[in-house]
């Protein structure tokens, strides 16, 4: 098998690979689609390799696909579904996994109720799918990953993240604490990137166990601290088109919040300094959520996946999602506040909000959509 | 002929290595911007990388001597399962390709190992190569004294002489000069 890794054009970060597995054509792989079909199949990278050729070619994700496919296994094993449900399936784990994308790619049996997504198949297929559907948030497939302790930053990061994705908000800072006082001294050393010397405290105080240590610490104030720096960054990276890979989403990036509103002058002769440039990411995460909870979004749905991890602390989590709505600007139902709206500039947001009953109205917070209400036409159109 | 020492600079190219990231493109074309660093266009660069990323080609190619003449024949070659086409390697700003030639004026690009900026320890496209598939060198050899090569001046009218004629050249500077 030959690989290589490569670049996007201008750029030094490897993150793709051209893979050429023996018998099959060459095909373009991004960094993580490696492990997804492997770790789904719990078979090793050569079966990951090949079907993720066949994978690639049909068009489908390295990500949600594997997770829908293991889904149906287990449903499989549990009886939920049963061997009518497969017919002609081969017997081997590789070659039902063959079989699974072939099936859910042509939309035939099986795979069309697949093809939808782990959350939406488990509803069409009921008698207890549902309780297999434990990996989903906000209907879309997160990591497969299934952790101990509770870590506060990454409640928050899984919980509130509106782009679906933990990759989508992750990034500036390490996602768990360095063993040693040294290594935590040499990694601050020349963190110039953090926008404020407190998050270099966050980190020097972070302790694998003991007080300073999760679900704890990051304290409920540093997480919030910690995750408004992240996502701020993902969203400046997307308004900018910048790609993540070289700002938000590494450690220590080469553009950051310091020489960021640098380029911005340079390049559209648009005066910003950081503050300005701060705001603006904090509008466009603001009119985010506008839009999510004009679409029925509430609390209720910013949560982590169900097992995410092994040991959960409710209150705890209450206060977290408590304190950064709070410092977002949003009420106790996550929904963003009048007052906040107007401050960014979004009063058409407040306006639109208040008209449909959804903010300024006693007990307008409340209402709440129901699953599959259809949106009315003007709301069609905005969105369209 | 009399034999003199010449000291010759030499890029050499690992092409396993390249990840086709075009950086060294990008920092060629910067750096020969008049005003220098102006603009960044890579087909005015003069290292282009050959990128087949389904045949895993990566070949960074400099621009070496103009050349009025196409070649005759096309051989390809396949070495280590990938086949190559002979103007792959080829280096020369010639009437075949678009490569190697100033996209306005049409005149021919040649690597000057960066020599218009003196005391430059390397090459701009080896500094910013971070794959490091760039590799200079520098190595004394002895050679025949002979005419030093042409400035680029000469290079760029001998190019227009074979494209338009050295009558019609001289019949255009002509009329520039009255005007």
């Amino acid at each position: 098998m030959r690989t290589r890794l490569i670049s996007c054009y201008n750029c030094p970060m490897k993150c793709g690979a051209t893979i050429s597995v023996p018998g099959q054509p060459t095909y373009m792989m991004k960094c993580y689609s490696k492990l997804t079909y492997t770790m789904a199949a719990y078979s090793d990278l050569e079966f990951g390799f090949k079907i993720a050729q066949r994978a690639t070619e049909y068009g489908v994700d390295g990500f949600s696909t594997p997770q829908v496919m293991a889904f149906a296994l287990e449903l499989l094993e549990a009886g939920i579904l049963t061997d009518a449900d497969f017919p002609g399936m081969p017997a081997d784990v590789e070659g039902r996994f063959f079989w699974l994308l072939d099936r859910i790619v042509r939309r035939e049996g099986i795979g069309d109720v697949l093809a939808d997504g782990t959350y939406w198949a488990a509803k069409r297929i009921g008698k207890g799918a549902e309780k297999f559907n434990h990996n989903t948030i906000k209907k879309q497939e997160q990591l497969p990953l299934k952790l101990g302790m509770l870590n506060p930053v990454y409640y928050l990061m899984y919980s509130t993240g509106e782009k679906i994705n933990i990759t989508q908000i992750e990034g500036q800072f390490p996602q768990a604490p360095f063993p040693t006082m040294e290594e935590r001294e040499a990694f601050v050393k020349d963190w110039f990137q953090v926008p404020d010397d407190k998050f270099k405290q966050y980190l020097l105080d972070w302790e694998p166990r003991g007080e300073n240590s999760n679900p704890l610490y990051p304290s409920v104030e540093a997480s919030c601290d910690i995750v408004d720096w992240q996502e701020k960054m993902h969203y400046i990276d997307d308004a900018l088109g910048t790609c993540a890979g070289l700002s938000s989403f590494p450690l220590k990036p080469p553009y950051h919040i310091h020489n960021f509103p640098g380029f911005i002058s340079a390049g559209t002769g648009i005066d910003f300094d950081e503050a300005s440039l701060w705001k603006a990411a904090t509008r466009n995460r603001t009119l985010l959520r506008a839009i999510n909870v004009r679409r029925g979004m509430r609390r209720a749905d910013d949560k982590p996946p169900e097992d995410h991890w092994k040991r959960r602390f409710p209150d705890l989590e209450r206060k977290l999602l408590d304190e950064y709505y709070k410092m977002k600007g949003f009420d106790g139902n996550g929904i963003p506040t009048k007052e906040s709206l107007l401050d960014l500039d979004l009063a058409c947001v407040a306006a639109d909000l208040e008209q449909r009953g959804i903010i300024g109205k006693a007990g307008a917070q409340s209402r709440k959509p129901a699953e599959g209400e259809k949106l009315d036409a003007k709301e069609a159109l905005s969105h369209a | 002929m009399p034999k003199v020492m010449k000291k010759i600079k030499h890029i050499t190219v690992n092409a396993d290595l390249c990840n086709g990231c075009r950086a060294c493109e990008v920092i060629c074309s910067l750096f020969h911007a008049s005003p220098r660093y102006s603009s960044n266009n890579p087909a005015r660069s003069r290292i282009r990388i050959v990128r087949e990323p389904l045949r895993d080609i990566y070949l960074p190619v400099y621009a070496g001597e103009y050349t009025a003449a196409e070649c005759t024949g096309r051989d390809t070659y396949i070495i280590d399962g990938k086949k190559y086409d002979e103007c792959d390697f080829c280096r020369a700003s010639c009437p075949s390709r678009d490569l190697f030639k100033e996209p306005d004026s049409g005149l021919p690009l040649k690597c000057d190992m960066c020599e218009d900026e003196p005391g430059l320890e390397k090459p701009k496209c080896v500094e910013w190569c971070i794959a490091e598939a760039l590799i200079y060198e520098e190595r004394e050899e002895e050679v025949e004294e002979g005419e030093p090569n042409p400035p680029d001046i000469e290079v760029g009218v001998a190019s227009m002489i074979d494209k338009y004629g050295l009558q019609q050249v001289l019949d255009t500077v002509a009329r520039m000069m009255k005007s």
